[in-house]
């Protein structure tokens, strides 16, 4: 299992993406200051840092210089989104940054791709007969290659990514088309409707009912 | 061209110029006199001469008449007699038939026009042939029927070849004097520009960012002057440009702050709301996320509150009238006290009558806070006490406390907007960071300002000094 450690000194906040990914099923640690983190990163081995630059004491940036060496992929988290503050973040070796507020989609996103690029997920999901193999961007549905258009593809990551989430049309819109939803409900509706027949998923992509669509799955 | 360069040159065109035209001046004057008395001689030879001469004549009895059968014998005398002998002249009749001549020049008909039997003349010329400078006297023979004429030439060269070696020496001086001075002018004028170029490198550092670039004074005179002026003006700059970037960097510490102190309630509450939207949570975990929207929305709440109070000390006209002071702090220990209770302190108010002139909310406020903070940093059984002594026309508000105390290291921040020394346990009294910040303000309204004593462990004292609000 994946395991995350969260550095936030914000309660709810850590709470919040304590839950968000536990659901999403990863493992999660959370510290509220940075020596601790220090700490906790020597005695167990994490497979990415959540990591807010705000914190009392040493602070994410002075965190992610003792950080770098180790190795483990870092995704900070800050209030200030003025792109002097990114690009620090980023050159000390941070791999991505996230500013509050975010959205979680947008926080399991972030996640999985930096996890991705570490080669710490799966390269196969597999959901039924449907495999996505995340690498080569080739689904097949019981060994049969199905063929998907790119924003399809995105979208069934999307689905994959969120299983049991209900995901509004904005969000889909925004996630997938990476562009400011302007009530245009019909461009989501029918690539779920293509995305449903190509894999048989009438039943599992559930329309919820003045919100959007959920990919539902049984545990 | 350069400053010291123009000087250079200035000076020494004046002084070449001025020793030139005075040199010559001299050199022409005292030429003028030389030849002036070199004529005399000449003419004054030429008299004694023809004086004799004429004396010569007398004694043989020449005359005009006989001046054909004399002129031999007259020659002859005339050859041996030693007087003579040295000297050269040339006697000539009126009609211009020479008499006698030891002369090698040819007489000047010209000159002899000039004269008559009564004066006589000279001319200065210059004889081609050998480029001598000749002085041409003549003047009148008396014989008893007539008149002969004498001529008489001295040579007058050295003094044209005097005043022409003085040009030349003079050219040499003045060459030399000029090369010299020139050397040292430029020295000199290299040596008074020193400080205008420490003062322009000042400027051009200065210019480019350094504002700590000074210019050297030296000396008391103009360029002193203008130098402790310009250094006067650069301490002005960078003082100034000093409290420009304190004030940008105050004010984006606090947007950076308000931003922080914004977005983290909004992250919260937008996460738990996403996330009550979009899954079905168990009871447990829906009670969670539906307090954390409600305690990030109070947070969110108080910070609006805090900021509009502060905006309203910083801008807005306060409601200034007299107020007892004595009964503001009653009513503020009387607020305070449920709360004081209920976290087991004791609360003494100890206030003087006072009249200060101020907004009563406002310093209603300030009283208010801080005695909140004296609750919030103590223990259970501490006491808080609140004084207030009147100090002349002010006023001298006093708030003790028995609680945590606060670092001396962070004394100097705390009234810093947002800034919190613990900022968790800060947070789960509800404070923003805000409330020193306010009662700074409201009590630098009232002329008046915080001081912090405080001892880890043992407790902390705030004074305020009030002097109120000046009544215009």
């Amino acid at each position: 299992m994946i395991r995350i450690l969260i550095v936030e000194d914000e309660m709810p906040i850590a709470d919040l993406l304590d839950m968000s990914l536990t659901a999403a099923g990863y493992s999660c640690d959370c510290l509220d200051n940075g020596a601790a983190a220090a700490d906790a990163v020597e005695s167990r081995r994490y497979d990415l840092i959540l990591l807010d630059v705000m914190l009392p004491g040493i602070d994410g940036f002075e965190l992610m210089e003792y950080l770098a060496p180790l190795q483990i992929p870092v995704i900070f988290i800050t209030a200030r989104s003025a792109v002097k503050d990114r690009i620090k973040g980023l050159k000390l070796g941070a791999d991505d940054y996230i500013v509050k507020p975010f959205e979680i989609a947008e926080l399991l996103a972030r996640v999985e791709t930096v996890l991705r690029r570490y080669h710490k997920t799966e390269n196969r999901v597999v959901l039924g007969d449907v495999v996505v193999d995340v690498q080569s961007r080739v689904v097949t549905k019981a060994g049969q290659p199905v063929s998907l258009t790119a924003k399809e593809y995105n979208l069934l990551v999307l689905f994959l990514q969120n299983k049991n989430i209900a995901l509004f049309r904005e969000t889909i819109y925004e996630r997938v088309w990476e562009n400011d939803y302007m009530g245009d409900s019909r461009t989501v509706d029918l690539h779920v409707q293509r995305l449903r027949k190509k894999l048989g998923w009438q039943d599992r992509i559930a329309a919820v009912y003045k919100v959007g669509y959920r990919l539902e799955v049984k545990e | 061209m350069k400053f010291a360069w123009k000087v250079t040159l200035a000076a020494l065109c004046i002084l070449v110029l001025s020793m030139g035209v005075g040199s010559y001046l001299l050199i022409s004057l005292s030429f003028r006199t030389a030849l002036d008395r070199e004529v005399g001689v000449a003419r004054e030879e030429m008299q004694m001469l023809r004086i004799t001469y004429e004396a010569v004549c007398s004694a043989r009895g020449v005359t005009l008449e006989n001046l054909g059968d004399a002129a031999q014998s007259l020659q002859r005398t005339l050859g041996e007699d030693p007087y003579f002998a040295d000297r050269q002249f040339r006697v000539s009749a009126q009609d211009g038939g020479l008499v006698y001549s030891t002369l090698d020049a040819a007489g000047d008909q010209e000159l002899l026009d000039s004269i008559d039997s009564q004066s006589s003349g000279y001319i200065l010329r210059r004889d081609g042939q050998s480029g001598r400078y000749l002085v041409h006297c003549a003047g009148p023979v008396s014989l008893p029927d007539g008149v002969l004429y004498m001529e008489t030439i001295r040579d007058v060269s050295s003094i044209f070849s005097d005043r022409e070696i003085h040009y030349q020496v003079y050219r040499w001086i003045l060459l030399l004097v000029a090369g010299v001075s020139g050397a040292g002018l430029y020295a000199f004028s290299c040596w008074l520009t020193t400080p205008i170029r420490s003062l322009n490198r000042a400027a051009v550092r200065l210019t480019q960012g350094d504002y700590t670039s000074r210019a050297r004074v030296a000396g008391e005179d103009e360029i002193g002057e203008l130098s402790a002026s310009f250094n006067a003006m650069a301490g002005a700059i960078e003082k100034n440009i000093q409290e420009l970037e304190d004030a940008a960097r105050r004010q984006e510490d606090f947007t950076a702050s308000f931003v922080h102190e914004l977005k983290t309630p909004l992250t919260s509450i937008i996460g738990y709301a996403d996330m009550l939207r979009s899954r079905d949570l168990p009871e447990e975990k829906r009670f969670k996320a539906a307090s954390y929207i409600f305690s990030e929305g109070k947070r969110l709440e108080n910070l609006s509150l805090s900021l509009m109070s502060l905006l309203v000390v910083g801008h807005s006209e306060a409601d200034v009238r007299p107020v007892n002071m004595r009964r503001l702090c009653e009513e503020a220990g009387r607020i305070s006290q449920p709360a004081m209770r209920k976290r087991g302190l004791f609360l003494s108010v100890r206030a003087e009558d006072g009249v200060l002139q101020g907004d009563p909310a406002l310093l209603q406020t300030l009283v208010q806070n801080l005695l909140d903070n004296a609750r919030k940093a103590s223990q259970p059984g501490g006491h808080v006490v609140l004084e207030g002594t009147g100090a002349g026309t002010g006023y001298r508000l006093r708030v003790a406390d028995q609680g945590r105390g606060i670092p001396a290291e962070e004394l100097g921040k705390i009234t810093e907007a947002f800034y919190m020394v613990d900022k968790s346990r800060s947070r789960a009294e509800g404070g923003a960071g805000l409330g020193l910040a306010l009662c700074q303000g409201i009590a630098s309204l009232h002329r008046g300002a915080l001081r912090f004593e405080s001892r880890v462990g043992e407790g902390t004292v705030v004074t305020v000094e009030l002097g109120g609000v000046e009544v215009a």
